[in-house]
């Protein structure tokens, strides 16, 4: 696969941005990447997510949310969601809201 | 009457002569309407739909579910129901904490008051009694005070129900604080109290589980409930969002979907919302994660601020009332938050009323409206602001009589946020299209608690659908407002539907209480439960066209990604929901209320 100069800026929060060391992480990406690739090449840099980013099968567990532009990727096609260049993943914990 | 869960016990307080008589429940309405709110619409609802909010008429009730105070996961909960001062629709609104629990271990289903006490009065409640007593000496003081005071005079140990100065002034947005920081905070119900010169309630009990009516039927139900919370990616004790980062984990979600209002709805999204939000206070300023009657989930998360102007130790800053200081008034300020938050609860106002109305004022300045200024995120005169509504000082008198009024008076009513009188939660309907169909048709005016939506449209519970779609959400709504209904009058948390689904709920009442259900029956209450609501409304003159939204949220597109260039899709939401309800635009036909049997 072809390699360009494709950046995409991964965004994390919460115990991951604590994980991680830092909240924006610039991932270069191949021509037509999709989530997925995006997981992957953010664990080869930062080795400490792997646990929590990706299951014993290589998915993304249920506990993640994942966005592509603020599109839930579950509102889209998952984790074989694309990615364009300029794209931003935002990666959140599970959450709700409420006052009585 | 022979049914679990419930003590067939509740008193009528008469405050202006100081009788109060002590009836057994009508078995036919618990059947029909459980408890907590569902018994409580009724109570309101025979008290008759025209009644002032404010005369002595009213009535205002203090009720719990069968559920309440049991073994059961979460059930903590105590429902305040009365004709709203602020909506002037039927309004119920509900706490945690340990009061719900106590008043049915003080061997009551509910407290049912009505007329108006000749000076202060506090009840004090305990072993099957209510005594009233003179809380002259209270009147003028605020909610952590009395309490203190209070508890000093009648042990640690109790549970004190109070109002702040706001109820006693008659702010139509003033609410009912419990055990300092938990408060029943919508609809103005302690506007109510305040028109009865009913300052407080002090319950004191020991901890008296009740027995369920089947043990081994309630030790699977209790099993598969608690199976289901531990196992939830929201609710899951010490590893789900809401348990580790509190109602506010909720705050970078929303603003990254383009659904965070800011600004007072202008925008979609607030650029500093980290500042504001669960994730960054947990890092910061969280001290600890205090809970309520059996619950392992410990959503609410106590703060200490920094040393300075806004120092404050306080519990907790959930997600609605640090919108509404935060995003909606254009302040990043975090400390300033739960400062805010904790004036709001020791004077007892709703910090959601609360945000908006100052937001509604920072735009009216903007607009060079009103002559006082009032700039965006300025901390310093929100707090000015508060003391002075809650006084009802200059400005505030205008201030307190709501967000609706106010605007009027400001001379541009589309700038209240508001549906029916009561101002917005923290979900733009024009990037969660779910919520715009559910404030607009909420019982109690503009609410996310009468049908959470987000739960779906966020979180993916019972499945995922995506926020942008209007296509379905009548459908979806319909479903959550019937469910919920039945979490407020079981007397157990909201947040338990995260994990619990109707098997769930129907195992644990049949257990509890005796009486054979499965899911379809009890939706079946939840639905009932709803429309009888709606049927009061409409009695009290809400009927076609009253469910609607500020224009805003129809007219003005997101400016945000991806909610870019939406808007709030209402009439084919409401057109979907109508028919999936059986109203007629938004009033219940003749034949859906005796197919309920309402009537």
């Amino acid at each position: 696969m072809k390699l360009t100069s494709n950046v995409t800026v991964v965004r994390l929060h919460a115990s991951l941005r604590e994980l991680a060391g830092q909240r924006d992480i610039e991932v270069t990406l191949p021509d037509g990447a999709i989530v997925r690739d995006v997981l992957n090449r953010l664990v080869e840099l930062r080795p400490v997510l792997a646990d929590r980013l990706l299951d014993e099968d290589g998915n993304i567990p249920p506990c993640i949310n994942v966005f592509v532009n603020g599109r839930d990727i579950r509102d889209l096609s998952g984790p074989d969601s694309p990615v364009m260049p300029d794209d931003e993943l935002t990666i959140l914990p599970p959450a709700a809201g409420g006052r009585a | 009457m022979d049914l679990g869960g419930y003590v067939d016990h509740v008193a009528r307080i008469d405050l202006t002569t100081g009788d109060i008589k002590y009836e057994g429940l009508n078995e036919e309405n618990v059947r029909k309407y459980i408890g907590g709110r569902g018994l409580g619409v009724k109570y309101v609802f025979d008290n008759g739909p025209k009644v002032d909010p404010l005369s002595p008429d009213n009535i205002i009730c203090f009720l719990v579910g069968p559920l309440t105070g049991t073994d059961v996961s979460m059930s903590g909960r105590m429902a305040v129901v009365t004709k709203s001062p602020l909506t002037g629709t039927v309004t119920d609104s509900h706490h945690g904490g340990w009061s719900g629990a106590r008043l049915k271990w003080a061997g009551f289903d509910g407290l049912i008051f009505k007329g108006k006490a000749e000076q202060p009065t506090y009840a004090y409640i305990e072993a099957g009694k209510v005594e009233l007593k003179d809380a002259s000496d209270l009147w003028g003081k605020g909610a952590h005070e009395t309490i203190k005071i209070l508890q000093k005079r009648h042990g640690k140990d109790v549970s004190v129900v109070t109002l702040g100065q706001a109820g006693e002034n008659l702010v139509r947005y003033a609410c009912w604080m419990n055990e300092n920081d938990r408060a029943s905070g919508r609809g103005g119900t302690g506007a109510v109290g305040g028109s009865k010169n009913l300052k407080a309630l002090v319950i004191k009990a020991a901890k008296k589980l009740p027995k369920p009516k089947d043990r081994e039927a309630f030790k699977q139900a209790h099993k598969d409930a608690l199976k289901a919370i531990n196992e939830n990616d929201t609710l899951a004790p010490r590893k789900g969002g809401l348990s580790v980062y509190g109602t506010n984990s909720l705050m970078m979600a929303a603003n990254t979907i383009g659904a965070l209002p800011a600004k007072n709805a202008q925008f979609t999204s607030f650029e500093n919302a980290f500042n504001i939000s669960g994730h960054h206070i947990k890092e910061t300023i969280l001290v600890g994660d205090p809970t309520c009657h059996a619950c392992p989930v410990a959503c609410k998360k106590e703060v200490e601020t920094e040393p300075g102007k806004f120092h404050v130790r306080m519990e907790s800053v959930e997600y609605e009332s640090a919108w509404a200081f935060g995003a909606q008034c254009d302040n990043d300020n975090r400390d300033s938050i739960p400062f805010l938050i904790d004036l709001c609860n020791d004077y007892g106002i709703d910090t959601i009323d609360m945000g908006n109305v100052l937001a509604m004022t920072m735009e009216a300045s903007e607009k060079e409206l009103i002559r006082e200024r009032v700039g965006w995120g300025d901390v310093d005169k929100m707090v000015e602001l508060v003391h002075k509504i809650a006084k009802r000082e200059g400005i505030g008198d205008i201030l307190a009589n709501g967000i609706e009024p106010a605007a009027k008076a400001f001379g541009d009513p589309s700038i209240a946020m508001s549906v029916k009188g009561q101002a917005i939660p923290a979900y733009d309907p024009r990037g969660m299209k779910g919520m715009g169909v559910g404030y607009a048709t909420s019982n109690r005016g503009a609410c996310h608690l009468r049908g959470y939506t987000p739960a779906s449209e966020v979180v993916g519970v019972p499945e995922k659908t995506d926020p942008l779609a209007w296509k379905g959400k009548g459908k979806l709504l319909k479903l959550f407002q019937d469910f919920q209904a039945l979490s407020d009058s079981l007397g157990v948390c909201k947040f338990s539907t995260f994990a619990e689904n109707p098997d769930h709920y129907a195992a644990q009442y049949a257990a509890v209480v005796g009486v054979p259900m499965d899911a379809n029956a009890i939706l079946t209450i939840g639905e009932r439960i709803y429309n009888l609501e709606r049927h009061y409304n409409n009695l009290a003159g809400f009927g076609e066209g009253s469910d609607t939204l500020p224009a805003r949220f129809l007219n003005e597109p997101s400016q945000s990604e991806p909610s870019q260039g939406h808007i709030c899709e209402l009439d084919q939401m409401l057109e979907e929901y109508y028919a999936e309800r059986g109203w007629v635009k938004g009033v219940v036909p003749e034949k859906k209320l005796k197919a309920l049997q309402i009537i």
